[in-house]
């Protein structure tokens, strides 16, 4: 039996201590004498927000494939738990053989949101690591990271001695099979990191220096090393079918946020909407054939004893074979007494009949997501989605007994005027009018109306990069004003804070300087900053004050088209002068047809892959 | 067919609660693809009867699990699907067949053996004279969660045994306490109210608790629940 690296009676004292224990049904267990390579995945959150995530799972599965390779996981401590390893002087340690990772060949994080920044800082300190790369010395574990933020990794830049952007199952591997070769012949950690400037996708930070101009903005971004690529160029699958898959899921101890099979079903998404980050970062469009789904499917259920499967895609709908694929699905889980939970579908007639088949989410909620209130804003966004669509849905969700339904929408999305929010709560009213339309004994008695809005954040490589963001105090007048228009009882309005978005806003689009405010942050004390009854902005505040960095520089102002962007080394494929064009569109309130329907040329095209060869 | 399980939870396994050890079991059934039972229309489930939950921290090797299943099976063949994929730790030791009239599940639970481990450092030197003195009084009085909160009851007449025991570094304590739906005496109950009437400070990580078996009463005899198929 594996023995724990916190003793029990520590263990005893922190709210689930099964998040710290390793073990689990279909984890890994290695032989450490046969190893050449130890690599840490970090999540830079709790176990049950790591453990619901597929990419984690991939990679642990991918990296663990390679012999010489022992991948093991390591999550945020919760707070008391950190606070008996700091008591204790018991550094972070690995799940799978409870060791110290200061000691790993490698630290890898995963960027999954901004918020998450300080828990990566607070980790490498927990891990007994100096934070600085600079200060790192040939002892010391080499860090990386990956993952949809890091493609404007700059706000990251100081800590992390280099990135790998784009999906690790593409070429990861090249990296450790370099490293294991240095290894051998015991070269210094320079070394390591220069020979890394042949590899496609790894961005070295430190091989790199910004200048400024006087106003803050970049005047230059120049290569300190002869070898220093001056793009680097995302790494992508081209063919799902025949990348690695993992067979098995680590079945966690506790419940997770999300605990179930999850099948990836497709990569990227056709439609293009403006304000939508993945949906240009992870272009283009790959799918799964209907067989091989069908086969990973059986294999995952069969090796985790899972009662649910989700399908997990940006929009579900837009598989090309979905309808024979979920009928050969239905059919497989119904014999097998499994669950689907089929997420971001669009509410069509095909949609609901397969809901309505779905036993699992009969009758509860539907989902709509117009993002904003009016036609207008819609196409400025390219929400392919219209108010018809959505009524039409609805009626046909209430006649088929469904009395529920939520609305997604988005506060401060450029353009946006007092009208497109008074939009939100007109839709709303129109849904409630549409149930009550249908004669009593054909619906429910009654209807609930969700109206939730998130805080528009302008992202990198979306058509919106240059926007600026609302202020704090704007975000939350325009709630207030929505809040004050939604009247009727059926209709139940959530908001949140705007105070973490207007933070999220400024990481996002952060620079390196940006960096010297995480560090502040976390001195301060911050951590778990994405959870809200941690969130303390006083302690931004002081961190702003002390690095003297006005936030407002990276959130609400305008960025002229040639100005040089923080992340402008980083390529995606999807051109600038596509985004660009997308921004003109939007300003002319013009829609932009899906990659199905038209070629738009992004640029994805370079990656000689997936729909932009669809013939 | 009716069937019984006695399992282990050892190890890093007592970090488990009994919710999450549930759903593993449901899991791990699923893979060893036993012919259990599952109930009819939408969200099919599987009925599994726990005998007695065990507190978080604490190990055992007697805990029971009912199940039903819809083909007649070798109790050897039920214990080697399900032992193929449990955790460590967790251990199906034997396999009972039940039959078909047989109550299942936390019915039949009467009382539970238990084994306490103190740290000999931890507590005063003549603390096990203080144990003594406890059990023996007349009435033993303690602090029992109620519906109603925190009262005192006199709890004497659900220990049905204690034993005094020890090793180089602990005080072993054993008890037998009364348990099931009616009666329900929790070893930290007695443990805390032996604690507080020594003015000693009680932390629960510090006590390890096992438990031994759990009984059903026939006839002012205690059988464990492995006898009872
Ligand atoms: S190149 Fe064309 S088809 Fe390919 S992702 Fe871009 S717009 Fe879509």
């Amino acid at each position: 039996m594996t023995t724990l690296r916190v003793k029990d009676e520590l263990l005893l004292q922190v709210e689930k201590p099964a998040r710290y224990i390793g073990n689990e049904v279909n984890s890994v267990k290695k032989d450490l004498s046969k190893i050449d390579i130890r690599f840490a995945f970090c999540f830079p959150d709790v176990y049950e927000v790591g453990m619901s995530h597929l990419g984690m799972q991939i990679l642990y599965y991918y990296l663990n494939e390679r012999k010489d390779t022992y991948c093991e996981r390591v999550f945020a401590p919760w707070l008391d738990m950190e606070q008996k390893m700091r008591e204790h002087n018991i550094p972070l340690f690995a799940l799978e053989s409870q060791e110290d990772i200061k000691n790993f060949d490698f630290l890898g994080f995963t960027l999954q949101y901004e918020m998450c920044y300080t828990n990566v800082i607070n980790l490498i300190d927990l891990a007994g690591i100096p934070i600085w790369s600079k200060d790192r010395g040939e002892e010391d574990p080499i860090i990386c990271a990956g993952g949809p933020c890091a493609y404007n990794p700059e706000p990251l830049a100081h800590f992390i001695d280099f990135f790998y952007i784009g999906e690790g199952e593409a070429s990861l591997g090249k990296v450790l099979d370099i490293y294991k070769v240095h290894k051998q012949e015991g070269g210094s950690r320079r070394a390591f990191l220069e020979k890394l400037l042949d590899v496609e996708g790894i961005y070295v930070p430190c091989f790199y220096d910004v200048y400024y101009n006087e106003d803050g903005t970049i005047n230059r971004f120049v290569p300190n090393h002869p070898k220093a690529k001056t793009k680097i160029k995302k790494q992508i699958v081209k063919d799902l079918d025949s990348t690695y898959y993992p067979t098995h899921a680590i079945m966690p101890w506790i419940q997770t946020v999300h605990d179930r099979v999850v099948l990836e079903v497709f990569r990227g998404c056709i439609r293009g909407c403006r304000f939508c980050h993945a949906g240009f970062v992870y272009r283009p469009v790959r799918e799964k054939s209907k067989d091989v789904l069908m086969k990973q499917a059986s294999l995952l259920l069969e090796n985790t004893g899972y009662e649910e499967i989700s399908l997990a895609s940006l929009s579900t709908s837009d598989y090309s074979q979905l309808e024979k694929f979920s009928e050969e699905l239905l059919e497989v889980c119904r014999e097998s007494k499994v669950n689907i939970s089929l997420p971001s579908l669009r509410i069509d007639e095909f949609s609901l009949d397969l809901m309505g088949k779905v036993q699992e989410i009969r009758k509860s909620s539907l989902t709509f997501a117009p993002e904003a209130g009016t036609q207008r804003l819609r196409n400025v966004i390219n929400k392919g989605i219209t108010e018809e669509d959505i009524i039409s849905g609805s009626r046909r969700a209430f006649e088929g007994g469904w009395d529920r339904v939520k609305l997604y929408f988005m506060i401060g999305l450029p353009t946006e005027t007092e009208q497109d929010i008074e939009g939100i709560s007109d839709l709303a009213n129109k849904i409630v009018d549409t149930f009550y339309a249908i004669p009593k004994e054909n619906r429910a008695k009654t209807v609930k109306v969700v109206v939730s809005s998130s805080c528009f954040v302008p992202k990198p490589f979306t058509p919106f990069q240059w926007e600026p963001q609302n202020t704090y105090q704007e975000f939350m007048d325009k709630q207030y004003f929505l809040k004050s228009k939604i009247k009727r009882k059926q209709i139940q309005y959530n908001y949140h804070d705007a105070i973490v978005s207007a933070l999220e806003g400024m990481i996002a689009r952060g620079d390196r300087k940006v960096g010297d405010v995480l560090y502040a942050a976390w001195k301060a004390g911050c951590k778990f900053d994405g959870w809200s009854e941690l969130f303390e902005f006083s302690k931004w505040k002081k961190a702003f004050k002390e690095t003297g960095i006005d936030p407002a520089f990276y959130a609400s102002r305008r960025r002229a088209y040639d100005e040089i962007l923080p992340w402008d080394h980083i390529s995606v494929g999807v051109t600038k002068d596509f985004l660009k064009r997308e921004h003109e569109r939007a300003m002319k309130e013009e829609v932009t047809p899906n990659c199905r329907q038209f070629c738009e040329n992004c640029g994805a095209k370079r990656f000689r892959g997936g729909i932009c060869y669809e013939s | 067919m009716k069937a019984r399980l006695k399992f282990t939870k050892m190890g890093p396994m007592k970090f488990i609660g009994h919710l999450d050890l549930q759903r593993l079991f449901q899991r791990c059934i699923r893979r060893s693809h036993l012919p259990i039972e599952y109930s009819k229309g939408f969200n099919p489930h599987q009925y599994l009867y726990f005998a007695l939950p065990l507190p978080l921290g604490a190990t055992s090797e007697g805990e029971y699990l009912d199940m039903t299943l819809t083909d007649e099976l070798e109790p050897e063949e039920i214990k080697n699907s399900l032992n193929a994929y449990l955790p460590e730790g967790i251990n199906i030791q034997e396999v009972y067949i039940l039959s078909d009239e047989m109550a299942v599940g936390m019915a039949a639970v009467d009382a539970a053996e238990y084994k306490i481990f103190i740290d000999k450092k931890t507590v005063p030197l003549h603390f096990m004279d203080a144990v003594n003195n406890f059990f023996n009084q007349s009435e033993i009085l303690a602090e029992k969660q109620g519906k109603k909160g925190i009262k005192e009851v006199n709890i004497k007449e659900m220990i049905h045994e204690y034993t005094l025991d020890e090793n180089d570094e602990q005080w072993i304590i054993t008890l037998l306490l009364a348990t099931g739906s009616k009666t329900n005496l929790k070893p930290e109950t007695v443990i805390q109210q032996i604690y507080r009437d020594n003015n000693l400070e009680y932390k629960d990580c510090r006590v390890h608790i096992h438990r031994i078996n759990i009984y059903s009463r026939k006839n002012d005899l205690f059988l464990p629940l492995s006898d009872i198929s």
